[in-house]
This record gives structure tokens, C-alpha cells and sequence, in this order.
């Protein structure tokens, strides 16, 4: 990191001293992140940016609701604001199915392509299978850069599974775009006279997270196809360390390749920046129960018993039973919440969930009873 | 004669404190760091053990209260609580319950399932474990669905040979139904007709009237 980098980190760190107050009945969370990066984008000289991305996040049983927005400032003025916004819906809490549609918009005029702006949209059906599973997706764009208007379109499909703290997914995509000035600038050319380029991309990412410590890497290949010639790959990585139950430290570097949906250009990137995150927890017990739910599986000789708590990451989940000897079991994040699971022999047993410091409650499907401490325990019975 | 006698005290005993020293010796209670509720909890561990309540879900109790952070008097009053449920399920589960039944038992009682429930039970399969079909009697009543209604219907399905599968899907299908919005009453007797049409009819008395059932 150059001393300028360092500096402006520094400095917008200081930024975020004051908690935002106020709680809410649903949980919810909220990101402040600020930092500086170095953006090296090809032909161009390298820029020192300023950061700032805000990101909401809203989870109910059924449905959560993202938003989040980010502005890069750089010396010489240019500028960048991109929005995402996106629902999830599953039909049931239990649901192996999941929708996400989403909407993003950017006005860019940090690269040399152009100023411009971005609005694409997205729609992606997930299907899980226990500790992974399946996807697919379609998504289109639609850029302006200097009064001229190209188009982006995208499907892509993929696998995600899980291996005690590690996550890992694969994609492959097939993307078209008829937005010359981005693939230009990438240095990706078209082999003849056409109308569009074609690309092909494979993506492998993994995601580590043991205590405070979060890793993130992604490999991406991209190969032309058709009327284009490309042959680019990207390595990308963030470290993120939580040194307090709000506040991260979080470093991310490496080459992302241009994006033909959301116009968003080829570029090598250095950043670190420091994250707040403030989130709400459900103060009823209805809702507490409401966020919670055990699946049961049956095999030979007793049951896979699935729990599932709905609670945004900053919330601190703790599930423990009469299976654990009530010692909290390890709980892994998943999209809108937390999960475990137990493998049981037949037989009742009894288990509750508590969130940050809230009551023991039952989860919101099990028949709850007293648990003469001052909370509930839900209990199940594998037959 | 007072030499047998001499030998049953010495016997009983010798049981007494090696039940005692059993409860002492199980090495969960370093998991208790509060010294004065380990004390608390080793003495209520040695009582129930010498009154004939194993040391397991006295056990679990206590350490589902520390995992609570509990005071030390309430995890008292649960053990306490616990050890008269049981002692009072022994009873109603009687001739011989195994410890699974006395547990379900305890638990039903906790969730004010009455005596005479567990009794009806045990009348219909006195020559089985009945745990499975007591923690269902329990789930229902949790669920809100009255111990009368409950226990008949537990009753019934039992009568018509139900399978352990069939009861715990029973039970769940209800919570959905209220969750639905459904009256537990309804709920129960939707579920228990859907399983009950799949079942033979009941082969002998009627067990609505568990105390004509014919004895074996």
C-alpha cells in the first residue's frame, strides 16, 4: 500500500466514530465502508480513489431485500456512483428454492472510456441440495458512454457446495455485447466484421472464514468465441479481519475483468478500507421464533436434523441441545442467515437458539415448551 | 435374620455411596465453573441417584441451566422439579417404564400433560416402550391443542398400530395447520383422519375406552 493509500485510510477511518442509533423489529444491517484504492485500468495511469459504499440489507423468513450503494472519488475528478438493488423470495422457510431478481445502476466517469451510466438487470434461480448446490441466471445491461448506447446480455449457471469452513463455487457464463468502447479498452478485438462480441468466462471462488478472519479469492478465465479474440484471465482476492463485534478491516486486490453487463471496465485494483456494520435483532418472542426453523430428514436409524437461523451476520446466533450437551454447536453463514446440521439416533431431544442477548427461544416450527430458566426449548422427536 | 438384614443395610449402602460417588465422579461437572452451583449440583445429582433417578437428565438439566446462565437457585428448582416428575411418571408409567419413558413422561408432565394420559397410554401397550408416543402427546399439547383431545387421538392411532413415523409427521403437519392459521382442535383432527384413513381399522374395544381394553 503507497503512503497515499495509507493516508486516506487513516483519515476516513476517523470518519466513523459516531453508531447509528436507533432499533428496529426486523433484523436488518447496515454497512458503512470507506477506504482508498488504487485503480490501474489498461493504458492509464494508475489513480488513487476514495471509497464510500453503504449497503442495507433487510431479511424475513420469506424474503430479503438488498441495496447497496458505492462512490469512488479520484484526484482528478472523476467520479463513479454505482447502485444495486435485489429481493430474494422462497416459497416456504424450509424451501430448497430460491429467486433473486435484481436491479443495478451506475453513473461512471472514472475511466477513460467515456462518461457515461449503466442499468442492468438480473434473475437467478438457486436450488440447494444439503451443503451446496445449484444455479442459474440470466442478466442484461443496457450502457451509455459519451451519448452512445450498447447493450449487454449474460446467462450464466453454477455449482456451490461447502466443506467444513470452506465455501466454493464454479460458473461458467456466456456473455454478448455490442459495447466496442469497454472491450476496446480491455484490449478484446473482434476477428471480423461484426455486430457483437462473444466471450466465454469460467469463474472458481472460494470463500474461508475461521473466527475474526475472512478470505475471499476468485480465478477467472475469460476465452472469445465466434467474431472475438480474447484470451484474459484474473486472479482476485479480500482479507477481512473483524477486530470488534462492528468494525473490520478489510483488504481486497487483484484484476477484475471489464463487465459487458454492467459496463463496468477492466481494471487492477488495491484497496483497504475500514467497515461498520450496525444491525437490528428481533426483540419479540413471535419474531424470534418467526426467524428460526429445524427440517428433519429421516435415514437408517434415526434422522439429519437441519437448522437454519434467519439473523444478519453481525447478529451473534448461539443454538445448543440436550444433543450437544448444550455446548453451543459451530454455526456456518449462509445467505440470509445461519446453519447447522446434527445427525441423530432416535429419540426426543431438546434444542433452543439465542440471538445476540436476547431469550432462549424455540425455533419457530417445534413445539415449544417452557424450559423453567426463562426461555423455551423446541422439541424434537426422531422417530 | 440379622445377619441378612445386616448384609442388605451394608449392600444398600455400598450402593448408596457408589451411586454418590458416580454422581461425584462424572466429569461433566468441571464443565460448571461456578463452584457454588457445582456444589449445589453435585448434591442434587447424589439425592436423586440415591432415590433411584439416574444421573443423565439430572445432568442435562443442570447443564442446560449453566449453558442458560441460570442462577444457581433456579437450576436447583429444575433439578428439583425434574426429580418429582419423574418420580411421579414412575408411578403412572408403572410396572416397569424404562428411563426413555420416565423422561418423556417427566417432560409430559412439565408441559401439565395429567397422570391419567400417561396411564391410558401405558394401559394400551404395557409390553412396549411407549417414549415415542408420550413425546408426541407432549409436542401436541405444546402445540396448544388440548391434553384431552390430545391424548385421545394419541390413543386411537396407537389402537390402529401407527407407525412412529406416521405420529411425529402427525405432529408436525399440525403446527403447519396452525401456522396456517388453523384451531389446533381442527388442525389435530384434520391431520388424524388423513392418518387414520390409511390405517386398518382398529382391531379389538374400541381405545377410546382404554379401561375395557382386554389385558394380555
Amino acid at each position: 500500500m503507497t503512503p497515499r493509500l495509507a493516508a486516506r485510510v487513516m483519515f476516513l477511518g476517523g470518519l466513523l466514530t459516531a453508531p447509528v442509533a436507533g432499533r428496529a423489529q426486523s433484523p436488518q444491517e447496515l454497512r458503512v465502508e470507506v477506504g482508498a484504492a488504487e485503480l490501474k485500468q489498461l493504458g492509464r495511469d494508475i489513480r488513487t480513489a476514495t471509497l464510500l459504499n453503504v449497503s442495507w440489507q433487510r431479511t424475513e423468513t420469506r424474503f430479503a431485500s438488498m441495496f447497496s450503494t458505492g462512490a469512488t472519488w479520484a484526484r482528478d475528478s472523476m467520479a463513479a456512483l454505482q447502485s444495486v438493488a435485489a429481493l430474494v423470495w422462497r416459497p416456504s422457510a424450509e424451501s430448497r428454492f430460491t429467486t433473486e431478481a435484481g436491479a443495478t445502476g451506475a453513473i461512471s466517469g472514472l475511466s477513460n472510456i467515456g462518461r457515461g451510466g449503466n442499468a442492468s438487470t438480473y434473475l437467478r434461480q438457486r436450488v440447494r441440495f444439503g451443503e451446496g448446490g445449484l444455479w442459474g441466471g440470466a442478466a442484461f445491461g443496457s450502457s451509455m458512454r459519451d451519448a452512445a448506447t450498447s447493450h449487454g446480455t449474460g446467462v450464466d449457471m453454477g455449482a456451490w457446495g461447502r466443506i467444513g469452513a470452506l465455501q466454493g463455487s464454479m460458473m461458467i457464463a456466456r456473455y454478448r455485447t455490442d459495447d466496442w468502447p469497454l472491450f476496446e479498452a480491455a484490449r478484446i478485438y473482434l476477428n471480423r466484421d461484426a455486430a457483437s462480441y462473444d466471450v466465454n468466462d469460467a469463474t472458481v471462488a472460494l470463500h474461508y472464514e475461521r473466527g475474526d478472519l475472512t478470505l475471499d479469492a476468485s480465478q477467472s478465465w475469460r476465452d472469445g468465441t465466434r467474431t472475438t479474440d480474447v484470451t484474459q484471465s484474473a486472479l482476485f482476492g479480500a482479507l477481512a479481519w473483524k477486530f470488534s463485534p462492528r468494525y473490520a478491516v478489510t483488504v481486497s486486490g487483484g484484476r477484475q475483468l471489464a463487465d459487458p453487463v454492467r459496463g463496468a471496465p477492466d481494471a487492477r485494483i488495491l484497496s483497504a478500507a475500514l467497515r461498520y456494520t450496525w444491525a437490528t435483532v428481533r426483540e419479540s418472542d413471535d419474531d424470534y421464533g418467526a426467524s428460526s426453523y429445524v427440517r428433519m430428514v429421516p435415514t437408517d436409524g434415526g434422522g439429519t436434523v437441519f437448522i437454519h437461523v434467519v439473523a444478519p451476520e453481525a447478529a451473534l446466533v448461539t443454538v445448543a441441545g440436550s444433543f450437544s450437551g448444550w455446548e453451543p454447536i459451530q454455526l456456518r453463514r449462509v445467505s440470509d442467515g445461519w446453519e447447522a446440521e446434527r445427525v441423530l439416533k432416535p429419540g426426543r431431544y431438546r434444542i433452543a437458539v439465542k440471538i445476540d442477548n436476547g431469550p432462549w427461544r424455540s425455533p419457530g416450527n417445534l413445539a415449544k415448551m417452557k424450559d423453567e430458566f426463562g426461555g423455551q426449548n423446541g422439541l424434537i422427536i426422531i422417530p | 435374620m440379622n445377619f441378612i438384614r445386616s448384609c442388605a443395610t451394608v449392600a444398600a449402602l455400598v450402593v448408596a455411596v457408589a451411586s454418590t460417588a458416580s454422581a461425584q465422579q462424572d466429569a461433566r461437572l468441571t464443565l460448571i465453573r461456578d463452584d457454588a452451583t457445582r456444589e449445589v449440583v453435585r448434591q442434587q445429582l447424589g439425592g436423586a441417584l440415591s432415590r433411584g433417578v439416574p444421573v443423565e437428565p439430572m445432568m442435562a438439566k443442570a447443564l442446560e441451566g449453566v449453558a442458560k446462565r441460570a442462577s444457581t437457585k433456579s437450576i436447583r428448582a429444575a433439578m428439583a422439579r425434574l426429580e418429582e416428575n419423574w418420580h411421579r411418571a414412575a408411578k403412572a408409567l408403572a410396572p416397569n417404564p424404562t428411563d426413555d419413558e420416565l423422561g418423556a413422561g417427566a417432560d409430559a408432565l412439565q408441559q401439565n400433560v395429567p397422570e391419567s394420559a400417561l396411564r391410558s397410554l401405558r394401559k394400551l401397550a404395557p409390553g412396549r416402550s411407549i417414549a415415542l408416543e408420550i413425546g408426541v402427546l407432549t409436542q401436541l399439547v405444546a402445540r396448544n391443542v388440548e391434553p384431552g383431545q390430545a391424548s385421545k387421538m394419541v390413543l386411537e392411532l396407537m389402537a390402529r398400530k401407527a407407525t412412529g413415523t406416521q405420529l411425529t409427521a402427525l405432529s408436525s403437519a399440525v403446527q403447519e395447520d396452525v401456522e396456517a392459521g388453523l384451531a389446533p382442535a381442527m388442525a389435530l383432527d384434520l391431520r388424524g383422519r388423513g392418518i387414520m384413513s390409511l390405517l386398518p381399522p382398529p382391531s379389538a374395544v374400541s381405545t377410546l375406552n382404554p379401561r375395557s381394553t382386554p389385558r394380555p
